[in-house]
Parts: structure tokens; C-alpha cells; sequence
């Protein structure tokens, strides 16, 4: 059973780490810019369902899944990037839950797009050559490829970690996060700022989405999962703050994989009791500033 | 910092004549609404059905955004409650729906206290997204209790045979709704109105001045939550059927949209909002095949275009015709 829990909560960390990316970019956009950009999840399964149409394209597995690597992300960044420019940015100054409504209004034209483009079938993608086994943990076989997912993670984090304390865009991104119209006032150029920003972090839920297709399903309605589970993640992390969202990536990957095992139908339900426990314990996040 | 003067509060708006004309114009209104089902077919009568339910849906949230500043976006899981209530009772109890609708409210709201509890620690963006994630969570927990909530199958619900004609349902509909609206208003005049937009306008002298702002904005939440539940409680025997999917997020988008279409600022202004989200939707889920694209466009187009909503939109074009005839 000890030995079960174990390999279910390495599984849970796997799918922490894809959370972790994905949520990493809605923590800086929400960071910087306060918007809680519902759209996020439309990026995650835009990159998921690109991924796959690269991957057929190009026909080998371990070289599609790098093509879909090397392509989605930046092309979603794209994206996001004219968004932010085109229309975020006409109604930066008015109240909140036009932003809101904005990026939702964003997830039903993607999810129709989808739809279109696409088509309402599941697709799956394979897993690259070498990365399609499983390696042998206390006796149990685990799959290669989720092992190598949270290798992936904690590189990504790494990477983070440096652009973030390492480069000028970095140090602006932090500046701006710890006060916004501060850095505005010193003259940096905020509006090209929110533009590099929401580009990185729609970029981030395209890698998520790229790393995961050949886990999940590729499938309409992986929007809606992704997007609350980041909410959750930078709720428990704290606004803005990276390694809070791996923190609370990792927590709720685990969290709800382990739960499966007792509940499966009702795991998230443990999610959400974490949650709980830490807006009681910490209202902003565990490691969010007080404000 | 130097402290504004408040304005000093208006006289009770404008003489006894213009609350006359506005008695004469309500009135003739309700009486109207009570005669439509004799003049209208059922296919549109179903629809004026639709609207009543939305437009207290709208309304009830409106307590939040409009008056209290609150911006939730989970509050279709109380709607979803309520319409959940009334189908459980009648499965497993078998209390026709009619006095299942009575519990609806008590369920609704005791969730939303359960929710708001945690929910109103903290403010802004940062609330919507756990209103939203707790909605979601209820939307989970009835999607998985299969054996209490019939899992995404949905739970069938049969309203009693004098409710089961169009005419009748929709009476019943009007009468719970303008009810409820009458209700609702009384509790945005009163005292704890008052003080919810107190805390709207601004938030720190509200809690300067002594109020207890997270109690007002827990009440709110519960208030608004209940008569959520009530409309949901309309919808199921509505569709015979309740459904995880009234709970969806999707839903809880929709009070937003109606609020904001029809401006969030005067009372009337989500029940117009409502007319205009119902109406466009029929119109769009009839003619397209894919009515998100759509809905999604036209939204995108009214937040970017149109700052006031549909609503102020059409008033601003009505002024400066107005203007340009004198």
C-alpha cells in the first residue's frame, strides 16, 4: 500500500510539473498586469491540439513531438502577445470584470475555433521514441516519460528562476509585481512591458500544453480543468511569485492524485480542502506578500 | 489628503408626480406581463419563461457587483443548487416541485455561507477566481454523487399536472419572480443596501467609518446566493430535468454578461440585460452552428465598442436624438 501511495504521488508530481508551467505564466500575467486571465486555458489546449497536427505532419514521433516543441509554444505566444496588444490593452483602464469578461469571451471563440479547425474528436499523441517505456521504482513500473516530465519541471523552474533575478526583464517583471505604478514612474515602458508578459506567459501555457498532449487527451474541455487548477495553484502560491506556484503546483498534482486512490471520483474535493486550509492560514498565499 | 464632502443626499427623487408616473408605468407593466400568456404562443412563451428565470438570476447577482462591488464568478452553483433541491426532493421525497422551490432558497444560501465564509477573506480579481473555483468544486461533487445527484445524467423532475401547461407555468414563473424581485429591492433600499454600496464606493472608509465589511459582503453573498437558488429552482421543471452542467462555469458567466449588457448601476438594469442575452441567444443558437464563436464575438465587440452595455448604448443614441430634435 506505502509502496502504491509512492508511486501515485510521483505520478501526482508529474502532473504537478505540467500544472507548474502552465500556472507560472498565469501567476506573472496575473502578477503584473491583475488580470485573471481566463484565456489561459484556451492557450494550454490551442498548443495541445497544434501539438498534434505538428506530430502528423511530420509523421516520426520523437521528431514531431520536437517540432510541436520547438513551434507551439512561440506561435501561442504570438497569439497572446496580439491579444494583449490588440484588445486587453484598448480597456486597460476600465474596471475589472471587463477584462474578465474579455478573456472569457476569448475561451468561447477558441473553443468554437477549435471546433472548427479541428473537429470534436479526441486526438491522441504519441509518446517520442525512448520516452514510451516505463523504468522500474521500488519494484513498480513508471512511465518514462512522466519521469522525465518532472525532470522538464524542475528545469523549467530553474530557467525561471534565473530570468527572473538574472535579466533587466526579469527585474522589471519583479518591480512590477511588487508595485506597478512605482515602476511606471521610474519610466519603464509598461505598456511594451504587458505585452512581453502576457506573450511569456501565454508561451508557458503553450509549453504546458505541448508537454502534456502525450500524457492527457488532446480534447475539447481541457481548457476548463487546466485554468482552474492554475487559479487554485496561484491562490495557495501567492499572486505573482513563481516558486509559490510550484509549491502549490506540486501540492495540488499530489494532493490530488493520492486522493484517487481513496475517492476517485471526488479528489478534487482534497484539492480544495488544501485550498481552504490556506486562505485560513495565510489569506495571501503561501508565499504571497501581505498587502 | 483632504476628505470630500459627501454629497448631500438627494430629496426623495424629483416630487410626487414623477412617483406616480413610475407607479403608473410598473403597474401597467405587471398587468401586461399577467396577460401575455393569452396573447402569445407557446413557443415564445417558453422564451418569456427563459427570461423571467434569467432576469432574476441577473438581478440576484447584481447585489454583488452592481451594489457591493463584488465581483463573483462562481454564482451559478447556487443557481445550480437550486435547481438541484427541488429535483432531489421530488426524486427521493417525492415533494412536488412547487414546495420543493420553498427549501431552494434555505439550500442555496446555506452553501453560499458555507463558500462566502472563506470567500470573502479575500477582494477583486482575487475573488473571482475563488468563486470561481468553488463553483466549480460544487459542479464537481454533482457531476461524481451519482447516487445522489444521478451524476451527468442529470435528475429528471416532473412538475405536478396543473403546473404542466405552458400558461400555468408561466403564471407561477411571474408571480415567483416578481415576488422575489419585490424582495430583492427592499433589501437594496434598506439599511444593509445602503451600506453594501458604502462599501462599493469605498472600501477602507467603510471599514474606517466601523463597519463590519466582511459580515455585509458575507450577507450579501448568502442573499444573493438564495435568490440564485430560487430561479434555478424555476429552471429545472422548466427542462424537466436538472442537469451538473447549471452549475457549469459557463453559467455563471451568463449573470455577469446580463448585468453588463444592461448596466449595473440602476435596478432594472439587469432584467434588461436579460432580455437582450435571451433574445440574442435564441436568435444565435438557432441560426448558427456554432453559436460560441458567435456570442463570443459579439461579446468582444460590445466590451471593446459599447462601455455602457447595450443598455446605456441604446439610452445615449435615444438622448442625443433627443437633443438634436429640440
Amino acid at each position: 500500500m506505502m509502496d502504491e501511495i509512492l508511486i501515485q504521488a510521483l505520478s501526482g508530481l508529474s502532473r504537478g510539473m505540467v500544472l507548474f508551467v502552465v500556472a507560472s505564466g498565469l501567476t506573472l500575467i496575473f502578477g503584473t498586469m491583475r488580470i485573471a486571465n481566463f484565456a489561459h486555458g484556451s492557450f494550454y489546449m490551442l498548443a495541445a491540439f497544434l501539438t498534434y497536427s505538428v506530430a502528423t505532419m511530420v509523421g516520426d514521433r520523437t521528431w514531431g513531438f520536437l517540432a510541436a516543441l520547438c513551434l507551439a509554444p512561440p506561435i501561442v505566444a504570438s497569439v497572446g502577445a496580439l491579444i494583449e496588444w490588440g484588445l486587453l490593452k484598448r480597456i486597460a483602464t476600465r474596471p475589472h470584470q471587463y477584462q474578465l469578461i474579455l478573456t472569457y469571451a476569448i475561451t468561447l471563440i477558441v473553443a468554437d475555433g477549435i471546433k472548427i479547425l479541428w473537429g470534436r474528436d479526441y486526438r491522441t499523441v504519441a509518446r517520442p521514441a525512448g520516452l514510451d517505456g516505463a523504468i522500474t521504482i521500488l519494484d513498480m513500473p513508471f512511465p518514462t516519460y512522466n519521469a522525465m516530465l518532472i525532470l522538464v519541471g524542475v528545469l523549467i523552474a530553474v530557467g525561471l528562476h534565473l530570468l527572473l533575478t538574472r535579466t533587466r526583464f526579469g527585474k522589471t517583471i519583479r518591480a512590477a509585481v511588487a508595485d506597478g505604478e512605482m515602476i511606471g514612474a521610474l519610466g519603464v515602458n509598461v505598456q511594451r512591458l504587458f505585452t512581453g508578459v502576457f506573450a511569456l506567459g501565454a508561451g508557458l501555457a503553450g509549453l504546458g500544453g505541448v508537454l502534456a498532449a502525450p500524457v492527457g487527451s488532446v480534447s475539447l474541455g481541457i481548457d476548463t480543468s487546466i485554468i482552474i487548477e492554475s487559479f487554485a495553484v496561484i491562490i495557495i502560491g501567492g499572486v505573482g511569485n513563481v516558486m509559490g506556484a510550484l509549491i502549490g503546483a506540486v501540492l495540488i498534482g499530489v494532493v490530488h492524485a493520492v486522493g484517487i486512490l481513496f475517492a476517485p471520483k471526488l479528489a478534487i474535493a482534497f484539492v480544495f480542502i488544501a485550498l481552504c486550509a490556506v486562505l485560513l492560514i495565510r489569506p495571501q498565499g503561501l508565499l504571497g506578500r501581505s498587502t | 489628503m483632504t476628505v470630500q464632502p459627501l454629497p448631500p443626499l438627494q430629496p426623495a427623487a424629483g416630487s410626487a408626480a414623477s412617483m406616480r408616473t413610475k407607479t403608473i408605468i410598473g403597474g401597467g407593466l405587471i398587468v401586461g406581463l399577467y396577460l401575455l400568456p393569452f396573447v402569445l404562443g407557446e413557443s415564445y412563451l417558453f422564451l418569456s419563461i427563459d427570461f423571467l428565470i434569467m432576469a432574476l438570476f441577473a438581478v440576484s447577482y447584481n447585489l454583488l457587483l452592481g451594489q457591493a462591488g463584488m465581483l463573483s464568478f462562481g454564482h451559478a452553483a447556487y443557481y445550480g443548487l437550486g435547481a438541484y433541491t427541488v429535483a432531489i426532493l421530488f426524486n427521493k421525497l417525492a415533494v412536488p416541485v412547487h414546495i420543493g422551490l420553498l427549501a431552494s432558497p434555505f439550500i442555496a444560501g446555506a452553501i453560499a455561507l458555507a463558500v462566502g465564509w472563506f470567500a470573502v477573506r479575500v477582494t477583486g480579481m482575487y475573488f473571482a477566481m475563488l468563486t470561481l473555483a468553488f463553483g466549480q468544486l460544487l459542479h464537481t461533487v454533482v457531476m461524481g454523487w451519482y447516487g445522489f445527484t444521478g451524476g451527468d445524467d442529470g435528475l429528471p423532475v416532473m412538475p405536478p399536472d396543473w403546473l404542466l401547461p405552458a400558461r400555468n407555468y408561466y403564471l407561477f414563473v411571474l408571480t415567483v419572480t416578481l415576488v422575489s424581485l419585490a424582495a430583492l429591492r427592499l433589501i437594496t433600499l434598506s439599511a444593509f443596501g445602503t451600506a453594501l454600496n458604502a462599501i462599493r464606493e469605498n472600501r477602507q472608509r467603510a471599514i474606517f467609518v466601523g463597519l463590519g465589511v466582511r459580515n455585509y459582503e458575507l450577507g450579501a453573498f448568502v442573499i444573493a446566493g438564495a435568490f440564485a437558488g430560487i430561479a434555478g429552482a424555476m429552471r429545472a421543471p422548466l427542462q424537466q430535468m436538472a442537469f451538473p452542467s447549471l452549475l457549469h462555469w459557463g453559467q455563471s458567466a451568463e449573470p455577469v454578461l446580463m448585468a453588463l449588457a444592461g448596466g449595473i448601476h440602476t435596478f432594472a438594469g439587469p432584467i434588461v440585460g436579460a432580455a437582450i442575452f435571451v433574445f440574442t441567444n435564441f436568435v444565435i443558437t438557432t441560426y448558427s452552428e456554432y453559436p460560441l464563436l458567435v456570442f463570443g464575438v459579439i461579446v468582444l465587440l460590445v466590451v471593446l465598442y459599447l462601455p455602457g452595455g447595450v443598455a446605456g448604448a441604446v439610452i445615449d443614441a435615444w438622448e442625443r436624438l433627443r437633443r438634436r430634435a429640440r
